[in-house]
């Protein structure tokens, strides 16, 4: 049991690390926090993918060539992985920026209050 | 070739690049935008006529080997909805000329245009791509390029369904992400062709692998091709966009995803492979949910653009029902519905941005007598509208007959059924909008004798009128559209 868990251990810390952002995502009315579950779901995928490309035991890829060497590609693949979660995440700040300025608040719940109550249908305001 | 295919690829990207430095000059920037689109789009006829004759090509980037580098196949099947893409584009793009300045403020105009060209770049490249990881590079910037099409409209609502959009969209991509590192860990392959190969071996021994895999790629393409009970981001962010946005949001960019998905399903997994898994079912399963629920959801809305964005989920169902079929007739099917359903879309969004443009309306009751006051763009919608319901003489009829004759080729008749539910509620949220805009009150039929063509610039009645008339086109003549379907039918899985 034990054994078969260490086998797996990248894939169940990978796994846990994507539920836990998961959860932070799904259970937090905060949008800034809601971008950091984001995150830590993306680092969850990261890990994973940068896990596989281990070989036991190996050297680096570069120096020297005869013994057996890690995997360089998956290290190269998350290196783009991470410019792109960069830019998700800096938009998403900026559009919370934004959404701070008409609303005055970052909780979902307080903006749906406001999309819904004060102001009139959502579905009105187009035909300016 | 690969001189026409690479400035096919970097016409729109370098232009993107360089509209920023005119930013002054807006209406320059738009009919730049609109010349460029079209530009690439005969490009990429050229290419479809060069492919059709000539059989596939690929061209490989920084790397020797299609093993390790990046491996674009420009085959009938992606060069055909390279075609799609990039025609439908530049006539919404022409539509949005005369439009856009309704929604987006006069500084903001060339980075629209800035946008929306990097958006037709990046789809390009998700057409052609033959490789998993590029794929998933080139779905940000999709996801990131779209967002910001909705919300480059100042408006509260614009901002909320942006950030929704995004970060489902984030999530889709990470599902599939983890899904292609499942793929990467079993066959030490991105390629899609080598990944096949290489998977063919371990189809018996890593049974459960390939399933968790497919199971996360699967979810991932469905969250951003907003297949049924992953639809949340889109009602809000097809309907708060601006016309034009919507159009393309509804109409092409969903199209995009889906033709990765049918890339993972007959490049990546093969039609062996995901009957070993018996994916199809689920497919089917989903895809009938789909049809009917989104129809469902139409029902209650009383916003004309709320409807429509419903109602892509509805036609998304369909489209996975052909999928799901797992037969060359279903992929057809599937395909001509994908088509057809891009033209019928951007008509009814366009149509409905004249309506919203013009008379400042988009509610439901309010289209009392619009038949009389815009009667181009509401014959448009009314043809349009007609086509997603399946009347036939319109494309909708024809791509609903071919995925009936689909499923009972499958043996699965039981499907048909539901198709014909799925049509008669299309009917109940699309007729009652014609019959308001051409029964209604009797007022308006006094300005029967004085009829005219409504006052809105000849760029946006000429878009709408050719998608129009190409919605009746496909549906009277499908005949030479179905030869190229099924080249690329061929291409991937050999023959009908």
């Amino acid at each position: 049991m034990i054994e078969l868990l260490l086998q797996q251990i990248h894939f169940i810390g990978a796994l846990t690390l994507f539920v836990l952002g998961l959860y932070i995502l799904v259970a937090n009315t905060n949008l800034i926090k809601k971008v950091m579950g984001v995150n830590i779901m993306n680092t969850a995928v990261f890990y994973f993918f940068v896990a596989i490309g281990n070989t036991p035991n190996a050297q680096p890829p570069i120096y020297p060539q005869t013994e057996a060497f890690a995997n360089p590609l998956p290290a190269s693949f998350i290196l783009t992985g991470i410019v792109v979660s960069v830019s998700i995440t800096v938009y998403a700040l900026a559009l919370i920026m934004n959404i701070y300025r008409t609303f005055g608040t970052f909780d979902t719940k307080e903006i749906t209050l406001i999309q819904d109550g004060k102001e009139p249908h959502s579905d009105d305001k187009h035909t300016t | 070739m690969t001189n026409i295919l690479l400035s096919h690829l970097l016409l729109p990207l370098i232009s993107a690049a360089i509209f920023p430095l005119i930013h002054e000059r807006p209406r320059l920037v738009a009919w730049l935008a609109t010349l460029i689109t079209s530009a690439t789009a005969v490009l990429a006829v050229i290419l479809l006529v060069h492919v059709s004759a000539n059989g596939s090509f690929s061209i490989v980037f920084s790397s020797t080997t299609a093993a390790i580098g990046i491996e674009l196949v420009i085959s009938s099947f992606s060069a055909l909805f390279a075609v799609l893409i990039t025609v439908i584009t530049s006539l919404i793009l022409l539509f949005s000329i005369e439009n856009i300045q309704r929604d987006v403020e006069e500084d903001r105009i060339a980075r629209y245009y800035t946008i929306a060209l990097v958006l037709v770049f990046a789809m390009l490249v998700l057409m052609y791509t033959n490789d998993l990881f590029n794929a998933y590079v080139f779905m940000a910037i999709v996801a990131i390029t779209a967002t910001a099409l909705v919300s480059i409209k100042q408006k509260k609502e614009n901002f909320m369904a942006g950030f929704r959009y995004l970060i489902l969209s984030e999530i889709g991509s990470l599902v599939y992400l983890l899904g292609v590192a499942i793929l990467y860990l079993l066959t030490g392959s991105l390629n899609m062709e080598l990944v096949h190969e290489l998977l063919q071996p371990l189809a018996q021994s890593q049974e459960i692998a390939i399933y968790a895999a497919t199971a996360f790629i699967m979810i991932g393409l469905s969250i951003k091709a907003a297949v049924f009970p992953l639809h949340i981001w889109l009602p809000d962010a097809h309907a708060s966009a601006p016309s034009s946005s919507s159009a393309l949001l509804s109409a092409i960019v969903i199209k995009a995803y889906l033709v990765i998905m049918i890339k993972f399903l007959y490049v990546v997994l093969g039609p062996e492979l995901v009957t070993q898994l018996s994916l199809g079912r689920y497919l089917l399963f989903i895809g009938v949910v789909a049809m009917i629920m989104g129809s469902f959801f139409a029902l209650g809305q009383r916003d004309v653009k709320r409807i429509l964005a419903y109602s892509t989920v509805a036609q998304v169902g369909y489209i996975i029902i052909g999928l799901g079929l797992m037969n060359p007739l279903g992929l057809f099917a599937a395909m001509f519905h994908m088509t057809s359903h891009a033209i019928m879309k951007s008509a009814l969004f366009l149509s409905s941005g004249v309506f919203i443009h013009y008379k400042k309306r988009r509610r439901v009751h309010q289209f009392q007598g619009l038949g009389y006051l815009a009667p181009l763009s509401m014959v448009v919608f009314g043809i349009a509208s007609l086509g997603m319901i399946g009347i036939p003489l319109t494309s909708g009829f024809v791509g609903k007959f071919q995925l009936s004759l689909g499923s009972v080729a499958a043996g699965e008749s039981w499907i048909v059924v539901f198709i014909l539910i799925s049509s008669f509620l299309n009917a109940m949220y699309f007729l009652p909008l014609l019959l308001r805009a051409y029964i209604g009150e009797s007022s308006h039929h006094e300005h029967l004798k004085s009829i005219k063509i409504e006052a809105v610039p000849k760029t946006m009645l000429v878009p709408v009128s050719i998608l129009g008339l190409s919605v009746v086109v496909l549906g009277v003549f499908p005949t030479p559209f179905f030869d190229l379907l099924d080249l690329a039918v061929a291409v991937l899985i050999g023959g009908v």
